[in-house]
């Protein structure tokens, strides 16, 4: 599925110099349906707006159809081919099948093959009985029907729905779900705004969320779009029905919603896994945390110093094969040189430096697993019982997170997470937070006890640390 | 009171006799006004669009310029015009002074700030989502206007209807454009005017019952029709 409509540094503010978001690459692929996250005035409906040729941004490039074109053209291609569907659909003063009728009588058929459609879209979407009532007296749900039904009978290349969720009761939602899904079965690429997160596990076939960046959120922030990996969905050749993606996999919330009283994301393979069994090695990926700024090293990049003779990255990556699936490097400096241990290395996805937490939602994001391991990257004597006593503590207490303790304290870089985790961290980081403790304390929080590994938490702070710990491997 | 009564009396006679004389004062009335209303509506329709859309220099400036004409005195205009028009005028060789063109002109000058000003606030409070949603839809702009003024309709109807209202009623500008000429630029209002000066208040009585029911008829439209509005979300 080829991506046809490309943005690429989207710009657009509110007032002179604020930045309402600035986003670098935003592309939309042919029957897809992607699912936009983002909190309230993080610019969802401007966002849409701009695609469907509504608005203007303040600086765009666009390649449509692999064809670059000056914003004025590109306008005119949205107008045609995109349509977007407000929050609440406005619905003309007439009838239901004059609403439905609306564009096709502004696109050159004649008026018996106008009629001809409307017919065969009002029996579609099961309104024929509502033909000629007038558009304004329906409920929301009806009305949101109506609006996508003018949508579809135009067979645009995108459909744009804002918040269609927000305010239907459960039937009226189940009813929108299949319309949405059979229109990607008709070879429309829809986008989803929605403020909660778990209806990408409904509908989304990829996910995208529009968040701000910035240390707090009281500073200028500068929103921007993160992908959340979806590949290890199940990928059915026509999805017709909800119930299909409400298999385990992809149902991780849905199986909540059902009113489980266990807050946490379950997944079948935990209520399956027996105790004595081993870890499931192949669903955790590791992180070594190599985002930070060393500033008591006076910055010197702290998984890349050298400890008799080997990168200190190298220990932590020697002693995290055996335990993990796979392993991923989180740095923002010296890119180059983490890459050289043929491990994925991620960027922090959002700002720079702000700390761990957005390390760890980096990792999530660019894991597939069910849960993330996180290390940092100047402890050299990792354990190598880490992940399994970690992800036994996590399933003897049903917990989120499980973190190190040393018997004295927590040390919370140390720690098995949850991967469906993701929307909760990234909701506290866009709120501003960045305490590691602090986010934690949210979620069901297992100490799994370390004391006796008494070397494991050492870490590499100033260059007197550094000759210690070398002298003591040398012991070992 | 006897004599009221009795002239009173007569204007009945008159209204329901058929006098020609009365009727042809009537329709020259209603035809110049209606003209007037006509030719003034699809040009302040497009520029209260503009206004209320558009964002261009100076709308501001307009907007307030429209609304402070709508106190503009009737008597200004007709003295503005018959400069404009007469003889050593800029505009005197048109020979429009003294007949319905010229009517119809200080009319349209009078109407049109109302036109706008109504239409314009109507326009203004017009749900942003129904352009939005007709362009998405595949409408040109101009089709998308077309939809947003069907949506609002009743509201545009009631500025037309409050136009008209102004304008049958008019006096000044009629008797100093028009001149008073019977059975080409006598209207109702210069009518009264005359036959009550003259001291026959009979036809000038059964006038002023045609207009007050016009009015009245009109009156009840607009309210009608802005209830009609009021109620359609």
């Amino acid at each position: 599925m080829s991506v046809f409509l490309q943005l690429k540094h989207l710009r657009k503010s509110i007032n002179a110099g604020e930045h309402l978001f600035d986003i670098d690459e935003f592309g939309i692929r042919e029957n897809t349906c992607m699912v936009l996250s983002g909190g309230n005035g993080a610019g969802k409906t401007t966002l849409l707006k701009i695609l469907a040729g509504l608005d203007n941004p303040d600086h765009v490039d666009i390649l449509y159809d692999g064809e670059h074109l000056p914003w004025k053209l590109a306008r005119q291609k949205l107008c045609q081919d995109v349509v977007y569907l407000h929050q609440q659909p406005y619905m003309f003063d007439k009838t239901v099948a004059e609403n439905i009728a609306y564009g096709l009588r502004r696109s050159g058929l004649n008026r018996a093959q106008v009629d001809e459609k409307v017919d065969q879209a009002l029996q579609w979407a099961k309104l024929s009985k509502l033909a000629t009532r007038n558009a304004r007296q329906l409920s929301g749900g009806e009305k949101q029907r109506v609006a996508l039904t003018r949508a579809r009978v135009l067979s645009p290349r995108l459909l744009l729905l804002d918040e269609p969720f927000a305010s239907m009761d459960i039937n009226a939602r189940e009813q929108t779900i299949q319309l949405i899904q059979r229109l990607k079965s008709e070879g429309v690429s829809t986008i989803v705004t929605s403020h909660e997160p778990h209806i990408s596990t409904l509908i989304g076939d990829e996910h995208r969320h529009l968040c701000k960046t910035g240390p707090c959120r009281y500073t200028v922030v500068k929103p921007f779009l993160f992908q959340r990996n979806m590949a290890q969905r199940p990928q059915h050749p026509t999805q017709h029905k909800t119930s299909e993606s409400r298999e385990p996999s992809a149902g991780l919330y849905f199986e909540n919603d059902a009113g489980q009283e266990n807050k946490s994301p379950v997944d079948q393979s935990d209520t399956t896994m027996n105790k004595d069994t081993t870890i499931p090695q192949q669903q955790i990926t590791a992180v070594i945390l190599a985002g930070g700024l060393a500033r008591r090293m006076s910055g010197q990049d702290k998984g890349l110093i050298e400890i008799n003779g080997r990168a200190m990255i190298e220990h932590i990556i020697d002693a995290l094969t055996p335990q993990v699936g796979s392993i991923l490097i989180n740095a923002n400096r010296n890119l180059d040189q983490y890459r050289r241990y043929a491990y994925p290395v991620i960027e922090d996805t959002m700002g720079e430096f702000f700390g761990p937490l957005v390390g760890m939602a980096s990792g999530m994001q660019a894991t597939n697993t069910d849960y993330l391991l996180t290390v940092p990257c100047d402890s050299p004597f990792i354990p190598p019982v880490l992940a399994e006593k970690l992800f036994r503590e996590l399933q003897d207490k049903q917990a989120d997170i499980s973190v190190a303790h040393d018997s004295t304290r927590m040390q919370p870089v140390f720690a098995l997470l949850r991967t469906g985790l993701l929307p909760s961290l990234m909701t506290y980081l866009e709120d501003g937070g960045r305490k590691i403790d602090t986010w934690y304390a949210e979620h069901r929080l297992a100490r799994t006890d370390f004391s006796d590994w008494p070397d494991a938490f050492i870490n590499i702070n100033t260059p007197d640390d550094k000759q210690r710990v070398e002298r003591k491997m040398a012991h070992q | 009171m006897t004599q009221l009564l009795e002239t009173s009396r007569q204007a009945l006679v008159l209204l329901f006799s058929g006098d020609p004389t009365l009727w042809s004062i009537v329709s020259i009335s209603f035809s110049v006004s209606l003209r007037a209303v006509l030719i003034a509506t699809p040009v302040a329709f497009l520029l209260a669009f503009l206004l209320a859309h558009a964002r261009f220099p100076g709308r501001r400036v307009l907007i307030s310029t429209f609304n402070t004409l709508l106190a503009l005195p009737a008597v200004v205009v007709g003295l503005t015009i018959y400069m404009l028009l007469s003889r050593n005028g800029p505009f005197g060789d048109l020979k429009l002074l003294f007949t319905q063109t010229g009517m119809v002109i200080g009319q349209i000058v009078l109407c049109f700030p109302l036109l706008v000003a109504f239409s314009h606030a109507t326009l203004q409070a017009a749900d942003q989502r129904a352009w939005e949603t007709a362009v998405t839809l595949g409408a040109r702009p101009w089709q998308a206007m077309l939809t947003l003024m069907y949506e609002v309709r009743y509201g545009l109807i009631a500025a037309v209807t409050a136009a008209f209202g102004r304008i049958i009623a008019e006096v000044g500008s009629s008797m100093m454009i028009g001149g008073n000429i019977l059975h080409y630029t006598r209207n109702i209002t210069t009518a009264i005017a005359l036959e009550t000066s003259k001291g026959e208040f009979a036809q000038g009585i059964a006038l002023g019952i045609i207009l007050l029911l016009s009015a009245l008829l009109l009156n009840f439209a607009l309210s009608f029709m802005q209830a009609r509005g009021d109620t359609t979300p």
